[in-house]
């Protein structure tokens, strides 16, 4: 059931109907209602997954329980809890996604040094979502260990935050501290941020299906047939790759944020326009915020603390592991953990000039805008995100490495498709405009027109994106590209 | 929750005042479009008149030289083929609407295994670009239902334009003509065999019975309207032992309908100079099927 889907619509609006008609203000019922929708919603994605999730949750809170009873009384024995909840959380991730990777890497590396081995595969059926649930799953462990929240006393409380609907396929990657004390009490339909979220959901559609999809037309055209394409255009379509994911992914987010607060429940941010930054380290702090968020409080923060006796270098260190787990994490694959290691290679430079430890201010014109050199150099992050995108894009180093080799060496005609190109470069625009002035002329927002228009702002603004996703929209694009991970 | 209802339903009313308005405006410059598929499909719709029709998909729209055939039978001939792997779904659909306006005395169908098989790159999804003629024929409206299409456009009007607006800035702002081909669009260029593909293509897909319902009762409208019909397959580059055409051939057979086969065609099939890729002929290699094909079809085709 795809977020963007009729049948989710259908869906959704169920939910909605029972969970402030009948449930209206009683944290227990609302609670056990959302559970119920959101197993629902998960077992029409896959069923056959459903007991996995169900155990999985029913040992991590009895895992959160052991460990609260023994924080005071057995450290010892409440950190043995904590290792165990972590290894099976990895080891569950691990299974489902890393298995047959490890064995095939394996018996590549030892056939290219002159050994004959051989070994099959598994057949395994990955969780969809595994990826993200089990984040959650472990954070909860961790942050009850480090005493930061208190275990969960309330089985169906800490099973809604698992498995809650809007987020669980593709994040955004909730912290339990603030979602699960949301859970605690009774919602009732709050206008304004039900006003926020039905704009941030017809916002996340309209880049979903009228950039993001709009622009996989073309994009999906050249990198699927790159052999047959020139360099030109291949640079173009990965000029392009990141401005879909962007569209994607956030598009997404867009979505659970709004059905989040359509539900009285604040999910965390996950994108703060990215393409606004001017080094790599800032990049990573406005996209996919909630993960490299996690990776940053339980990966590298613990390295970084362990290798504090090689300062600078043991800092380095800890980010580049961090980030080739971050690349990991997106999938069994060398090209993923080689993106994720050219990402952790772009610190270098920061961490060495020092330029990590300060926090960069944007330097701007009278009028607003960035500087030139400050615009230059989002420009210049730009790229560097798009180069590293090639290898997210591609399925085997050779094809990223052909990608590239193309690019650098067959400069010729390029492909044009009007008809997708001139639609996706025309939303694209709109979400740039978007973005644009949300990040630099923020407070214009408040200056509303007069009249008619200024009476019904917010609904001619509604009105204006569902128009958009009427006339530009790609109804049959499929599902989002995190869905995979 | 009353006044958030009430929030939701504003809306809904002005978007959909919008949509409609919106619709009513952009028709015009749809109708006016000269780019290719929005040009053919209204020229198709609403103004060919012609007795012999040529329908199927990018190898009708290429292959057949109305003006040349014309000549030929001593009648008018338009090309009614539109490129884009336009399957039985979308034929039927459009002899529908056709249908609707007037009746030709012949139509001559160039049949693909897009029209018969599960072919992966040619299902109902072709029938998008017949959004816009939504209640013009049932016969379209079925097949736009088929699609899931239908209730979406009654809906929204809008929607029926969807994903058109760069194919309307462009044929508004761009001046083409392709009366002057009744429907013929040439290409230019010749198949490099080094590069482009040279092998016979194969089809190792099972028969579709949906599509198999469509073609029959495409059959059966035009034996409803006395409509004379005739299966054509144009000449291949490549060439080979296939059995692509036990269909069409049974289909032929059963309902007594001329099918003229020319995939391998002796003069035309294997010379690289008359083929713009391995499906599809060049001008010149149009040029000279078309004459090929009129004096044989002029055996069949009297002038009423």
């Amino acid at each position: 059931m795809i977020v963007n889907s009729i049948n989710f619509l259908i869906f959704f609006a169920v939910v909605f109907i029972v969970y402030y008609s009948l449930f209206n203000n009683k944290a227990k019922a609302q609670n056990a209602w959302l559970l119920l929708a959101s197993y629902f919603f998960y077992g029409f994605a896959e069923w056959k997954m459903l007991p996995l999730l169900l155990v999985a949750t029913i040992v991590f809170y009895a895992l959160g329980l052991a460990i609260g009873k023994y924080s005071e009384t057995n450290k010892k024995l409440s950190s043995a809890f904590n290792a165990i909840g972590v290894v099976l959380g990895i080891g569950l991730l691990l299974y489902f996604k890393y298995l047959n990777f490890f064995i095939k890497s394996f018996t590549d590396f030892f056939n290219a040094i002159g050994f004959n081995v051989h070994a099959s595969l598994f057949s395994i059926l990955m969780p969809i979502g595994i990826s993200f649930f089990t984040f959650k799953l472990i954070s909860y462990l961790i942050e009850i260990h480090r005493g930061h929240i208190e275990p969960c006393r309330n089985f169906v409380d800490f099973a809604t935050y698992i498995s809650f609907f809007p987020t669980i396929l593709s994040g955004p990657i909730d912290r339990p501290k603030t979602f699960l004390a949301q859970l605690s009490v009774g919602r009732t339909l709050d206008y304004e941020l039900a006003s926020v979220g039905l704009k941030r959901i017809f916002w996340g559609m309209f880049m979903k299906m009228c950039v993001a999809d709009r622009l996989s037309i073309y994009g999906d055209a050249i990198f699927n047939n790159a052999i047959h394409h020139t360099g030109t255009s291949l640079a173009f379509a990965s000029l392009l790759y990141p401005i879909q994911m962007y569209a994607d992914f956030a598009g997404y987010s867009e979505m659970a944020i709004g059905v989040g607060c359509l539900l009285g429940i604040k999910i965390t941010e996950n994108f703060k326009r990215p393409f606004f930054s001017q080094n790599i380290a800032e990049y990573w702090r406005k996209w996919h915020i909630s993960l490299t968020g996690w990776l940053t409080d339980y990966v590298f923060m613990p390295l970084n603390i362990k290798f504090r006796n090689m300062e600078k270098w043991g800092s380095i260190f800890a980010i580049i592991i961090t980030f080739t787990l971050i690349g990991l994490w997106h999938g069994a694959n060398w090209t993923f953990a080689l993106f994720g290691l050219y990402h952790g290679l772009l610190y270098v430079p920061l961490m060495l000039s020092g330029a990590f430890f300060k926090k960069s201010k944007l330097k701007k014109t009278k009028s607003g805008l960035p500087v030139f050199s400050s615009a230059l150099k989002m420009v210049g992050t730009f790229l560097l995100v798009s180069l590293g995108l090639i290898l997210f894009r591609s399925a085997t180093l050779g094809e990223a490495g052909g990608i590239v080799y193309k690019i650098v060496t067959n400069w010729g005609e390029i492909f044009v498709d009007y008809t997708s190109m001139i639609n996706g470069i025309l939303c694209m625009l709109i979400m740039f405009y978007k973005d644009f002035r949300d990040e630099f002329f923020p407070y214009k927002q408040d200056i509303a027109p007069s009249g008619f228009f200024n009476k019904y702002r917010y609904e001619l603004t509604v009105s204006v994106y569902m128009i958009l996703i009427l006339f530009f929209g790609v109804f049959d694009g499929g599902q989002f590209i995190y869905f995979q991970f | 929750m009353k006044k958030f209802l009430k929030r939701l339903l504003i809306i809904i009313i002005i978007t959909l005042i919008a949509d409609r308005a919106i619709y009513y405006a952009i028709r015009p410059f749809y109708k006016r479009a000269t780019t290719t598929d929005e040009f053919k499909l209204n020229a198709v719709m609403y103004r060919m008149n012609d007795p012999v029709i040529f329908m199927g998909s990018s190898r009708c729209h290429h292959n057949y030289v109305p003006s040349i055939i014309g000549d030929t039978l001593q009648t008018g001939v338009y090309n009614a083929g539109l490129w884009g792997a336009r399957n039985i779904y979308f034929q039927y659909a459009v002899l529908c609407n056709i249908l609707e306006r007037y009746t030709p005395q012949t139509i001559c169908l160039e049949l693909h295994p897009v029209d018969y098989l599960q072919t992966p790159f040619s299902k109902l999804d072709k029938v998008g670009n017949l959004t816009p003629f939504i209640n013009y024929s049932a016969g379209c409206d079925e097949v736009l239902k088929k699609a899931g299409l239908y209730y979406k456009c009654e809906f929204s009007c809008l929607y029926r334009y969807n994903s058109d607006f760069a194919n309307i800035l462009m044929g508004n702002l761009t001046k083409r003509s392709f009366e002057a081909d009744k429907g013929y669009k040439a290409l230019s260029g010749e198949l490099d065999i080094k590069t482009g593909k040279t092998t016979p293509e194969e089809f190792p897909f099972p028969v579709d019975e949906e599509k198999l319902h469509y073609l029959q009762a495409f059959i059966d409208k035009c034996k409803e309207k006395k409509i004379q019909l005739i299966f054509l397959f144009a000449p291949m580059y490549a060439v080979g032992n296939t059995n692509i055409f036990n269909i069409p051939d049974s289909m032929a057979k059963k309902n007594g309908i001329l099918f003229i086969n020319h995939y391998n065609l002796e003069g035309i099939t294997g010379h690289a100079e008359y083929y713009y890729d391995f499906g599809h002929l060049n001008e010149t290699g149009a040029k000279k099927y078309s004459s090929f094909i009129a004096s044989e079809l002029k055996q069949y085709i009297t002038k009423k």
